[in-house]
C-alpha cells in the first residue's frame, strides 16, 4: 500500500482537455498550456497559410481517419510545448473526451494518448470540470462550446449518456447571427469571421447592460481575407449594442430550451436540487450577464441559480489532472499490461 | 237558672229573702222542722230556707248596743251583699259554662252543617260526575263513527248486492250459453250420428256397387269364354245382337262405372266436408271444454262471494241488531239517568232548601248567643279590670324579675368573657406548639435539603465527569464518522475511478 502510495507520487500526471477550438494542457505544479485546435499546413506549400488551416479535432470527431495524424501531430506539438517537468513516455495522462463523440474517436484519442505517454485515459469533459470543482451536491453542467452546448446532470458518477443530451448551438451561432444583423444593417460594412469573433469574444452580452457596444469597421474595406486590410485610420465607428445582445440572446434561448427539457428529465424529488446547482462553462459562459440572465428565465420556468465554473479554459484539464493524479496505480498498471499486451500481440 | 232569667243585684237583693244561695252559711232550718234532725237524708238539700239568723248581743251600754246593732245590721248586710256577689258569681260561671256548652253544642252544629255541605256538594259532583258520565257514556264521535260505519256497510251492502246482481246476470249468460252450447252439442251429436249412418249407407252401397263391379268385370273378363249354347246356329245377326247386347251392356256397365265414380266422388266430396265439419265440431268442443274450464273458477269464485256475501250480510244484521240493541240499551239508560237525574236535583234542592231552613235557626242562634255574648262581655270587663290590677302587681314583680335577671345576665357575660378569654389563651397555646412543630419540621427540612443539595452536587459532578466521558466519546464517534465518510467518499472515488478504467479497458480492447 505504502509503496503504491510512494509510486503514485513519484509519478508524473497530465490532465488534457481536448476541446474543438482549444487545447489545454495542466500538468504537475500548475503548469498549464493551451493551444488552438487548428493545424496550419505545411509552409513549403504554394498556397497561402489561411487556404490550409484545418480543424483536426472536428475532422476526427466527424470521423475523418486522416485527421488522426493531425491530432496526434497538434497534442505532440503542444505538449513539448508546455515544457512538461518529466518526459511524456514517463507521465500518465487523461483527456477529455464529449459524452456524444463517437467510440471511434475516443479509441483514435486514446491510442494517442497511449503513444504519446506511459499511459493514459479518457474521460467524460464535463465530469473533469464537475469534478475540479470538488462539489459533490447533484447538478447540471452547461458546456457552452463553439459548435454546440453540451447539457449534462451529474450526481457524483461519471454521468452516462441518459444524463446528458447535446444541442446544436454554440458560440458560432452568436457569431452567424450577429454577421447577418450587422451586415443587414450597415450593407457598406465588410466584416470577416475573425472580425465577428473576436466582436463576440470581447463584447457578448445579454440582459441589460449599460455601456454601449461600439466597434471599428474598415470601412469599404475589404470584402475577404486576399485583399489588403485598411488603414487604422479608414476605420469607422458603429454601435452595435442591439445587435450583439439579440445574437447572445438567440444562443441563451436555445440553451434555456435545453435546460427545461433536461430538467423535466429528472426525478421530481431531486429537480430542486440540480435546479439550484447550474454550473456554466465552455466558451459561452463569457458572455456577460450570462447567470443572472438565466436565472431570469429560468424563473419563469420554475427558477434555478446559475453559476460560472472558475478558470473556463482550464477547468476540464485541471480535473482530468486532479483524476489523473488520484487515480490508484494498480488501474494504471492494468492499463499498462493491456497495453503492452497489445502491442505484443 | 239561666242567662234568660237572669236579674239585677238590685232585684236579686230584694229576691234575697226568698232566696239566698251561700254555699259558706249553714242551711237552715226551719222552726217547723226544729224537730227534725238538721243532717236527716230524707230532707233534700232544695228545702233548704236561706233565712237570716237574727245575732242577738247582749250589753249594758245602750249606746254601744245601739253600735253593735249597726254594726252588726252593717256586717250582715255585707255579708249578704258578699253572699249575693258570690251567688252571682256562680250564676255566672254556670252560665258560662252553659254558655261554653252551647257554644260546643253551636260549634257542633257548625260542624255537621259544614259535613252535611261537604255531603251534599259531594252528592251534587257526584250526579254532576254520573249525569255527564250518563252524556259521555255513548260520546257523539262514537256515534258519528258507527253511524259512518253503518253508512260504509251499508254502501258495501249496496256494491254487493250490485256485484251479486251482475254475478246472477252472468250466471244466467252463462247458463244460457251452456245450454245453448249443450243444444249445439246434442245436434252436432245428431248430425254425427246421421252423418256416421249416411256413411255407412254410402259405405254399404259403394260396397255393393264394388261387389257389382266385381261381377260385372268378372263377367266381361269371362266373355270371351261365353259359349253360346245355340247348336247349329251361325247367323251373323245373331251375333250382332249378342254383339250389341255384348256392348250395350259394356256401355250399362260403364254408365255405372261412371256414376260409381261420380257417387264416389260425391262420398268422398262429402267424407272431407264431414271431416271439415267434425274438425270445426271438435274444436267448438274445445272451446267449450276450454270456457267450461274457465267458468268452473269464476262459478266457484261466484259461489265463494255469493256465500261471503251472505256472511257479510248475517254479520251486518248482527251487528245491526247489536246496534239497535245497544241503542236501545242508550236510550233507556239515558232515561233512567235522566230520571235519576231529576230526582237528584229535587233531592238537591230539598236539601238546599233544608240546608237554608237551618242555617236560618243557626243564624238566630248565632244572633241570641251574639246577644248573650254581648251582655258577658260587660260583665268580662269588669272581671279585666280587677285583673288588670292584678296584672299591675304583675307587672311590678315582674320588673322586680327582669333587675334580677339582668343581673344574672351579665355575671353570666362575665363568666362567658372570662371563658372566652381562657379559650383564647388555649389557642395561643396550641398555635405556640404548632409553630413549634413547624420550626422543628422546617429545621428538619432544611437539613435534609442541605444533604439534597450535597448530594446534588455529587450527582452533578459524576454527570460532569460522565458528560466529558460521553463527549470524548462523541468525538471519537464523529472522528469516526468523518474517517468512515472519508472512506465513503474514497469508495466513492474509487467506484468513479473503476468507472472510467472500465471505459477505457473496453475502449482499448
Amino acid at each position: 500500500m505504502s509503496d503504491q502510495v510512494e509510486l503514485q507520487r513519484e509519478a508524473a500526471y497530465i490532465g488534457i482537455d481536448i476541446g474543438i477550438s482549444n487545447i489545454a494542457i495542466y500538468s504537475d505544479k500548475g503548469l498549464r498550456y493551451v493551444g488552438r485546435s487548428i493545424v496550419s499546413s505545411d509552409k513549403t506549400s504554394s498556397e497561402s497559410d489561411l487556404a490550409h488551416v484545418t480543424e483536426p479535432v472536428i475532422s476526427l470527431l466527424s470521423g475523418d481517419s486522416k485527421a488522426l495524424e493531425h491530432v496526434r501531430d497538434l497534442l505532440k506539438k503542444y505538449i513539448d510545448n508546455a515544457k512538461l517537468a518529466q518526459p511524456a513516455e514517463n507521465s500518465y495522462a487523461l483527456l477529455t473526451v464529449d459524452h456524444n463523440s463517437s467510440g471511434s474517436y475516443k479509441r483514435n484519442i486514446l491510442e494517442i494518448a497511449n503513444d504519446l505517454f506511459k499511459g493514459a485515459m479518457v474521460v467524460d469533459s464535463l465530469f473533469c470540470v464537475a469534478y475540479r470543482s470538488g462539489k459533490s451536491d447533484p447538478s447540471i453542467y452547461v458546456d457552452i462550446g463553439t459548435s454546440s452546448t453540451r447539457i449534462c446532470c451529474i450526481n457524483g458518477d461519471v454521468p452516462e449518456s441518459m444524463s446528458c443530451m447535446s444541442i446544436d448551438s454554440g458560440g458560432n451561432d452568436i457569431e452567424k447571427e450577429l454577421l447577418d444583423l450587422v451586415s443587414a444593417e450597415h450593407e457598406e460594412i465588410l466584416l470577416t469571421d475573425e472580425l465577428v469573433k473576436e466582436w463576440v469574444n470581447s463584447y457578448s452580452y445579454v440582459g441589460e447592460f449599460d455601456t454601449e457596444v461600439k466597434v471599428k469597421v474598415p470601412y469599404g474595406g475589404p470584402s475577404s481575407r486576399d485583399e489588403p486590410k485598411p488603414d487604422n485610420n479608414a476605420n469607422t465607428e458603429f454601435n452595435i449594442t442591439e445587435e450583439m445582445a439579440l445574437a447572445s440572446e438567440y444562443l441563451v434561448s436555445d440553451v434555456i430550451s435545453g435546460l427545461t427539457r433536461m430538467i423535466s428529465d429528472i426525478d421530481p424529488e431531486l429537480r430542486d436540487v440540480f435546479r439550484s446547482n447550474i454550473y456554466l462553462c465552455g466558451v459561452g459562459s463569457k458572455i456577460r450577464n450570462i447567470s443572472s440572465f438565466m436565472e431570469d428565465e429560468l424563473k419563469e420556468l420554475g427558477g434555478g441559480k446559475v453559476f460560472l465554473v472558475d478558470d473556463p479554459v482550464f477547468a476540464g484539464a485541471i480535473g482530468a489532472w486532479m483524476l489523473a493524479a488520484k487515480m490508484p496505480m494498480d488501474f494504471w498498471a492494468q492499463l499498462e499490461e493491456q497495453k503492452n499486451t497489445k502491442r505484443k500481440v | 237558672m239561666n242567662s234568660l232569667n237572669w236579674k239585677s243585684p238590685k232585684n236579686a237583693a230584694k229576691a234575697g229573702q226568698e232566696f239566698t244561695p251561700n254555699i259558706y252559711r249553714k242551711p237552715c232550718v226551719d222552726s217547723k222542722d226544729s224537730d227534725q234532725t238538721p243532717h236527716s237524708d230524707e230532707s233534700s238539700p232544695e228545702v233548704y230556707v236561706s233565712k237570716p239568723q237574727p245575732l242577738i248581743y247582749k250589753s249594758e251600754d245602750p249606746g254601744s248596743e245601739q253600735l253593735c246593732g249597726k254594726h252588726d245590721a252593717q256586717g250582715n248586710k255585707n255579708a249578704e251583699q258578699e253572699s249575693h256577689l258570690q251567688q252571682l258569681k256562680s250564676s255566672y260561671d254556670q252560665e258560662l259554662l252553659e254558655y261554653k256548652e252551647k257554644q260546643a253544642a253551636l260549634d257542633d252544629l257548625k260542624k255537621d252543617l259544614s259535613e252535611k255541605q261537604q255531603e251534599l256538594t259531594d252528592k251534587c259532583s257526584i250526579l254532576k260526575s254520573t249525569i255527564l258520565k250518563a252524556d259521555d257514556k255513548i260520546p257523539e264521535v262514537e256515534v258519528t263513527k258507527l253511524s259512518d260505519k253503518r253508512a260504509e256497510f251499508e254502501n258495501e251492502k249496496i256494491s254487493l248486492e250490485r256485484q251479486v246482481s251482475q254475478l246472477r246476470s252472468a250466471q244466467n249468460e252463462y247458463s244460457e250459453q251452456y245450454k245453448k252450447l249443450e243444444s249445439d252439442k246434442e245436434q252436432l251429436a245428431l248430425e254425427l250420428s246421421q252423418y256416421e249412418e249416411e256413411m255407412s249407407d254410402l259405405l254399404q252401397k259403394k260396397n255393393d256397387i264394388e261387389e257389382k263391379s266385381r261381377l260385372f268385370e268378372e263377367q266381361f273378363n269371362s266373355a270371351d269364354d261365353v259359349v253360346l249354347d245355340l247348336d247349329g246356329v251361325e247367323c251373323s245377326a245373331m251375333l250382332n245382337l249378342i254383339k250389341s247386347s255384348y256392348y250395350s251392356e259394356i256401355k250399362e256397365i260403364n254408365r255405372k262405372r261412371a256414376d260409381l265414380g261420380s257417387l264416389k266422388l260425391e262420398t268422398e266430396n262429402e267424407e272431407i266436408s264431414l271431416q271439415n265439419r267434425i274438425s270445426t265440431l271438435d274444436e267448438v268442443r274445445e272451446q267449450t271444454k276450454k270456457d267450461i274450464l274457465e267458468l268452473k273458477p269464476k262459478i266457484k269464485e261466484l259461489d265463494e262471494l255469493s256465500a261471503d256475501y251472505w256472511s257479510r250480510s248475517e254479520e251486518h244484521e248482527r251487528n245491526e241488531k247489536s246496534l239497535l240493541e245497544a241503542v236501545a240499551k242508550y236510550e233507556l239508560e239515558h232515561a233512567a239517568l235522566e230520571e235519576k237525574r231529576v230526582d237528584d236535583i229535587k233531592k238537591l234542592s230539598d236539601l238546599k232548601n233544608e240546608f237554608i231552613l237551618e242555617e236560618s235557626l243557626l243564624k238566630e242562634k248565632i244572633a241570641s248567643i251574639a246577644k248573650s255574648r254581648e251582655e258577658n262581655k260587660a260583665k268580662e270587663d269588669s272581671i279585666t279590670l280587677k285583673s288588670k290590677q292584678l296584672e299591675t302587681k304583675e307587672q311590678e314583680l315582674d320588673f322586680e324579675l327582669a333587675i334580677l335577671n339582668s343581673k344574672q345576665q351579665e355575671n353570666q357575660r362575665m363568666t362567658g368573657n372570662i371563658e372566652h378569654a381562657n379559650a383564647e389563651l388555649e389557642y395561643k397555646r396550641k398555635e405556640l406548639a404548632s409553630l413549634r412543630e413547624t420550626l422543628s419540621e422546617d429545621i428538619n427540612m432544611h437539613v435534609t435539603i442541605r444533604r439534597q443539595q450535597l448530594d446534588i452536587k455529587k450527582i452533578n459532578k459524576r454527570m460532569g465527569q460522565q458528560s466529558t466521558y460521553i463527549r470524548s466519546l462523541e468525538d471519537t464517534v464523529k472522528e469516526l464518522q468523518i474517517s468512515l465518510e472519508d472512506a465513503r467518499s474514497d469508495v466513492r472515488k474509487n467506484e468513479v475511478f473503476t468507472q472510467i478504467l472500465k471505459s477505457n479497458l473496453e475502449l482499448s480492447k
